[in-house]
């Protein structure tokens, strides 16, 4: 599951959604939330932008031996409280999923085509989101 | 020389002034010194993709290619 969408979405849908197909003794999700903003704008690349999360997660789902794996990030205008991104993974044990649901938040961080605009200025990756990528460098 | 339509996403489309741009270049780089963009948003770490791909500034480009200019990434 990858989606990129400007409707709002329930988590606890996605997580229906995840195929455990009876081997996934763990299910590990993340659920991200708008801070207090005056409205939070996030742009995407059509295309692009689906296909390196459809990467991601494929990448995720070898190296942690996921069960399954699934992306949703919201784009358009957000407002505080609300959702705004998604990750969900099952794997046999729980260590998999929580490292693969780390790896795929670190690198949507700053490796996926998405930008934020708050109170009209575009924001830029911060140095210790940068820094969390060294830990998934071989 | 081939001809490119090269798009601006986020702030490069409004340091640019448009969102799509078609011109005729052999290079990305090539590309963004036609526009008189080069030094503006390669001081701005740029990433380049040639047809959704992420590639290199001096990647060669073929007729019809679609250039993407994108500022560092801040999803999540």
């Amino acid at each position: 599951m990858v989606r990129v969408q400007t409707a709002l979405f329930e988590p606890g849908a996605l997580q229906a959604e995840l195929t455990t197909g009876g081997a996934a003794g763990a299910v590990v999700t993340f659920t991200g939330h708008v801070r207090e903003s005056e409205g939070l704008h996030l742009e995407h690349y059509p295309g692009m932008t689906e296909q390196v999360l459809a990467d991601l997660r494929a990448q995720a789902i070898e190296r942690f031996f996921l069960i399954d794996a699934g992306i949703v990030h919201r784009v358009g205008m957000l407002h505080t409280d609300e959702v705004i991104v998604w990750v969900g993974t099952c794997s046999a044990h729980r260590q998999d999923a929580f490292d693969g649901a780390c790896f795929l938040m670190d690198y949507l961080k700053s490796q996926v085509p998405l930008w934020k605009k708050e109170g009209g200025a575009w924001l830029e990756p911060g140095q210790h989101e940068l820094d969390k990528l060294e830990r998934w460098h071989d | 020389m081939p001809t490119v339509k090269v798009k601006f996403l986020a702030s490069f489309r409004e340091l640019a002034g448009t969102d799509e741009v078609e011109v005729q270049a052999s290079t990305p780089a090539e590309a963004l010194t036609v526009l008189g963009l080069l030094d503006p948003i390669v001081e701005m770490t740029p990433l380049v993709a040639v047809n959704q791909s992420i590639m290199a500034l001096d990647t060669a480009l073929n007729d019809g290619d679609e250039v993407a200019l994108m500022p560092p990434m801040t999803g999540g």
